[in-house]
């Protein structure tokens, strides 16, 4: 199953990149896209320049932040990495996304029992 | 929240350097894309195939630009910045429409803001004092005779003041001007004999020292003076220390007791009194014993108490009224029917100003309706030739609000400028007004462009703009892209609706312009009325001045008539002169003093109850001098003096009046008070002496010799230039006494001329008006069949081709143009004769509902509008049927 491109979330793109980045540390552009291709094994179909409208939200709200430097293979890239504030807004996020997802998975199951 | 905040101050900056952040973003995409390309390489993809599948993985970089571009910047100020690039490109390509379009709005506007402020000023805005919403003034009446706006007696003023439970402060004034003398040279100054309780009415307290005292304003009391802000900068440097000493007034020592605040003006009198005397029955003209008996000569304002309404006050002075009449039954201001009338002291200062204002403000809103009907007509007009333009930015994807908001944004740009400019043109012209005549405009000092004009006329431009930029929008909505595109390359006619809607336009604008224009004829007809009115006297040549002497040093009877006699008498005797005497008042703008006579033959009833006179003490010289000839009987001459036998001359009117067809010389009328026996030797023909508008009263002109002023006008006949007559008259003056200054000085055409300054501002402003109307409506009206013609090029190629002659075309198009014309006019003069009845106040010796002036702006109107129909029907003529059928 993909998911259709336009039903992404704002929230739940700029969360994998958030993620990402507190796991990968310091990634450019190219980087986040593959680690989050490779995260959602392929489920999540979105062009690599989806995520650059992410990439500037979350520098406008002072989450991560931005700088050019050079990548493994000498070409010079814009890396991303988590602020402070990004860190806390990641572990709000993530316990705000886990109570949800358990909400919502209890209640699926529950409803589907009472349906069978 | 504050995440939110440092968002938006990001996108903002990133909005000032979008430059900076495309190019940083373009840099980036190409970094990424290079690693694809790499990592497809390495997975073994030929560099085609890599750069291909890199592509492809990416996503469309146009798109990726815009999505990140619009979260980065702020996308919507960026397309409005884009919108107004575009239209001021427009602009420019249609230079012509755009001035048209710019010029029309900008007088519009720029009128509608200055009447506003005008109006603003006069009629809205309070008057400058504390709880000026509660001032009144309050008028003795005379309702037996169909006399108001009388004055106040001393007497009633006291009785008032100490019974009134509904007046919070009552006080009174009377103006007088007195000769100052500073350095050895005397100076008429406008005063005026005032009561400290006026200073309370207007909650004006002096800023230096203090207000009138009780002992001051007892009789006998220290002789003080409070001077006005702009006397004591102008006479004594704005200097403190002037407080507690002396000037000198009429020759006499006066202690300076206080200074007014610059923000006190006193409206009411022009000029403004500069000096201001305690005791109001210290009057130069009015002795002890006439104010005693109850001489009406004052000017009483008062404030009401909180919660006090206009009516409460009326009911209370109507009972104190009452009680006045008995306690004081022989009072000369008490005959039954007298009595005083409180009114809104707002709308007596601003008087008969309402009507003319109201009338300017309607022809303004016309004539910006009209320039509005103008610029719709254009704008449609080019809107319809742009259609190929919308139509084609529609086909490549311009969303139907996209290209909507980009013809509003062009519109409102044309017209916020336009509004901008009518608004500066108002703070250019309003300045002007205080050039005019003293008196033809009240509270000309307050009018300056208010905000509330400011505001009303931007928002009517905006209005306008929105109107105007969704116009053409109703008009493409819906439109068939394929036949708008296809409609371009083909002349043909334009949309039904659209030709209706110009149609329409043309109708109101004649219409309009007919009211207006026939507004503006009847007024102007008016006033030409008031002009070839004779006002009983010859004012060509004619000089006038005041000359006032002191009553402190002519004490007696004989020392001022004597004076005025020799001055009379010595300006007579000057070369150039032809004619010349002294009058207590000038006729027209000299005040009337009104007197009781009773003719001979009638039962006399007392002051108040027999027939009034305007009495004139003159030499007699100064009805030569003003070009009165005596009709009857014999004038007046150096025979008439104090000891003689009293004469008077009367006009005809008051010859009729009290004589009947009898023949009036040799007969006596009593002056009432005095009980003064007086005998008829003469009759002259009536002067308009109210004015040129309104009829002459009875006139009874004495010896001054006879019946003495201290305060007299001057009147010289004299072929020669003012300039070097006022310097021997000077002299002569000088020579009688130099403390006494001539003041005043003005010819008398001036004097006729500034008293109808108001008729000639609201006619010569709605003749320029009417000039406007009518040259916006004819070219709105050519402009609407000029490119009605320019659009029918192939229909026209078409007639001329199939046999039409010239002349068919000429007449058809002529004809539709006319119709249009002939529905405006039929429209118009139902209008026009709805809308003149608002100038009945300010029409003189013409009907609202004149037939000839209807009948001829009828016909202005129509010959103009035939030559706007007739210059483009010619051109249709023109039309080259080859070329136009091959669509060249």
């Amino acid at each position: 199953m993909t998911v259709p491109k336009s039903d992404i979330l704002q929230g739940t793109l700029d969360l994998m990149v958030l993620t990402t980045l507190d796991a990968m540390g310091p990634l450019h552009g190219y980087g986040i896209a593959r680690r989050i291709e490779q995260l959602s094994e392929r489920l999540l179909q979105v062009n690599d320049g989806t995520i650059y409208a992410s990439l500037v939200r979350l520098q406008q709200r002072g989450w991560i932040a931005a700088a050019w430097g050079t990548s493994d293979n000498n070409r010079r890239a814009k890396f991303y990495r988590l602020t402070p504030a990004g860190g806390r807004q990641l572990k709000a996020e993530t316990a705000g996304w886990n109570r949800v997802s358990l909400v919502i998975g209890r209640f699926l199951r529950l409803a589907s029992r009472g349906t069978s | 929240m504050i995440a939110r905040l440092r968002a938006v101050v990001i996108r903002v900056r990133d909005f000032l350097f979008r430059r900076r952040g495309d190019e940083d973003f373009d840099a980036e995409m190409a970094s990424h894309l290079a690693l694809l390309v790499e990592s497809f390489e390495r997975r073994g993809l030929s560099a085609d195939a890599a750069r291909r599948a890199a592509a492809l993985q990416f996503g469309g970089p146009v798109q990726t630009i815009e999505t990140q571009r619009d979260q980065r910047g702020l996308p919507a100020l960026d397309a409005l910045l884009q919108d107004i690039r575009y239209g001021w490109r427009m602009m420019r390509k249609a230079r012509g429409l755009t001035f048209v379009g710019l010029v029309t709005l900008a007088v519009g506007i720029g009128a509608t803001a200055a009447m506003l402020s005008i109006i603003d000023a006069v009629l809205v805005r309070g008057l400058p004092y504390p709880g000026a919403d509660r001032l009144i003034d309050t008028t003795g009446e005379d309702q037996a005779r169909g006399l108001t706006g009388l004055g106040v007696s001393f007497t009633r003023y006291h009785f008032i003041r100490e019974r009134s439970k509904t007046l919070e402060a009552f006080g009174v004034y009377a103006s007088v001007s007195v000769n100052l003398t500073q350095g050895g040279t005397p100076e008429r100054v406008q005063a005026a004999h005032a009561t400290q309780s006026l200073f309370d009415v207007l909650g004006a307290t002096p800023v230096v020292g203090r207000g009138f005292s009780e002992a001051e304003e007892r009789e006998g009391g220290p002789d003080v003076v409070l001077l006005s802000d702009s006397l004591w900068h102008s006479h004594f440097g704005g200097d403190s220390g002037i407080v507690g000493h002396t000037i000198s007034l009429d020759g006499h020592p006066v202690t300076v007791v206080g200074i007014l605040p610059p923000d006190f003006t006193f409206p009411f009198v022009t000029p403004a009194p500069q000096v201001w005397l305690p005791r109001v029955d210290d009057d130069p003209v009015f002795d002890k014993g006439r104010i005693r008996a109850g001489a009406a000569y004052l000017t009483a304002y008062a404030k009401l108490r909180p919660g006090v309404s206009l009516g409460a006050a009326q009911t209370e002075i109507d009972a104190i009224g009452r009680q006045y009449q008995d306690t004081f039954p022989g009072q000369a201001d008490n005959a039954p029917g007298t009595g005083l009338r409180a009114g809104w002291l707002k709308t007596t200062l601003v008087g008969t100003t309402t009507v003319p204002l109201e009338v300017l403000l309607g022809a303004v809103g016309l004539v910006l309706l009209i320039g509005t009907a103008n610029l719709a007509s254009l704008i449609l007009a080019r809107s319809a030739s742009r259609r190929r333009e919308l139509a084609l930015r529609r086909a490549l994807g311009g969303t139907g609000r996209r290209v909507a908001r980009q013809l509003l944004v062009e519109s409102l740009m044309l017209t916020s400028i336009g509004g901008v400019t009518g608004i500066a043109l108002a703070y250019g012209v309003l300045p002007a007004l205080r050039s005019l005549p003293a008196g033809t405009l009240p509270r000309v000092d307050d009018i300056h462009v208010s905000s509330a004009a400011v505001w009303i006329s931007l928002a009517l431009s905006m209005a306008i703009g929105v109107l105007f930029g969704l116009l053409p929008v109703l008009q493409t909505q819906g439109t068939d892209l394929h036949l708008a595109l296809r409609e371009g390359t083909r002349g043909s006619t334009d949309g039904a609706a659209g030709g209706r809607l110009r149609r329409g336009l043309v109708i109101a604008e004649v219409a309009v312009a007919l009211v207006l224009v026939s507004s503006a004829a009847l007024l102007l007809r008016s006033f030409v009325n008031l002009m070839r009115v004779n006002p009983g006297f010859e004012a060509a040549n004619v000089l006038t001045a005041s000359v006032t002497i002191p009553v402190a040093r002519y004490r007696t009877a004989v020392e001022q008539t004597e004076f005025f006699r020799r001055f009379a008498e010595h300006v007579e005797a000057l070369p150039s002169v032809e004619a010349a005497g002294v009058t207590s008042y000038l006729p027209i703008n000299g005040g009337t003093r009104f007197v009781s006579v009773c003719p001979q033959g009638t039962v006399c009833r007392g002051i108040g109850k027999d027939p009034i006179a305007a009495l004139r003490q003159v030499t007699p010289g100064y009805l030569k001098a003003m070009g009165i000839a005596v009709t009857q009987g014999r004038p007046l001459d150096s025979h008439d003096l104090a000891g003689a036998t009293r004469v008077g001359i009367l006009n005809d009117v008051a010859a009729k009046a009290f004589f009947g067809d009898a023949n009036p010389i040799g007969r006596h009328v009593m002056i009432v008070r005095g009980s003064l026996d007086t005998e008829i030797v003469g009759v002259v023909p009536s002067v308009r002496f109210l004015g040129l508008a309104t009829p002459s009263r009875p006139e009874l002109y004495v010896p001054q010799t006879q019946f003495p002023s201290p305060a007299m006008s001057l009147v010289v006949r004299s072929p020669t230039g003012a300039d070097s007559l006022v310097t021997s008259v000077r002299t002569v003056l000088r020579e009688l006494d130099r403390d006494v200054p001539l003041a005043n000085v003005i010819g008398m055409e001036d004097v006729v001329s500034a008293s109808i300054a108001q008729p000639r501002l609201t006619t010569g402003l709605t003749g320029v008006f009417g000039m406007i109307a009518l040259v916006l409506a004819a070219i709105g009206t050519y402009g609407v069949m000029a490119y009605s013609v320019s659009r029918r090029r192939e229909e026209m190629a078409l007639r001329l081709a199939l046999g039409a002659t010239p002349r068919n075309i000429l007449t058809m198009v002529t004809g539709q143009g006319l119709r249009l014309v002939a529905f405006g006019v039929a429209i118009g003069l139902v209008a026009s004769i709805g809308a003149t009845r608002f100038l009945t106040t300010l029409l003189f010796g013409v009907d609202a509902w004149d037939p000839a002036t209807l009948v001829s702006v009828t016909g202005i109107l129509v010959v103009v509008a035939t030559a706007a129909c007739y210059l483009p029907a010619r051109r249709a003529t023109r039309t080259n049927p080859v070329a136009a059928l091959r669509g060249e």
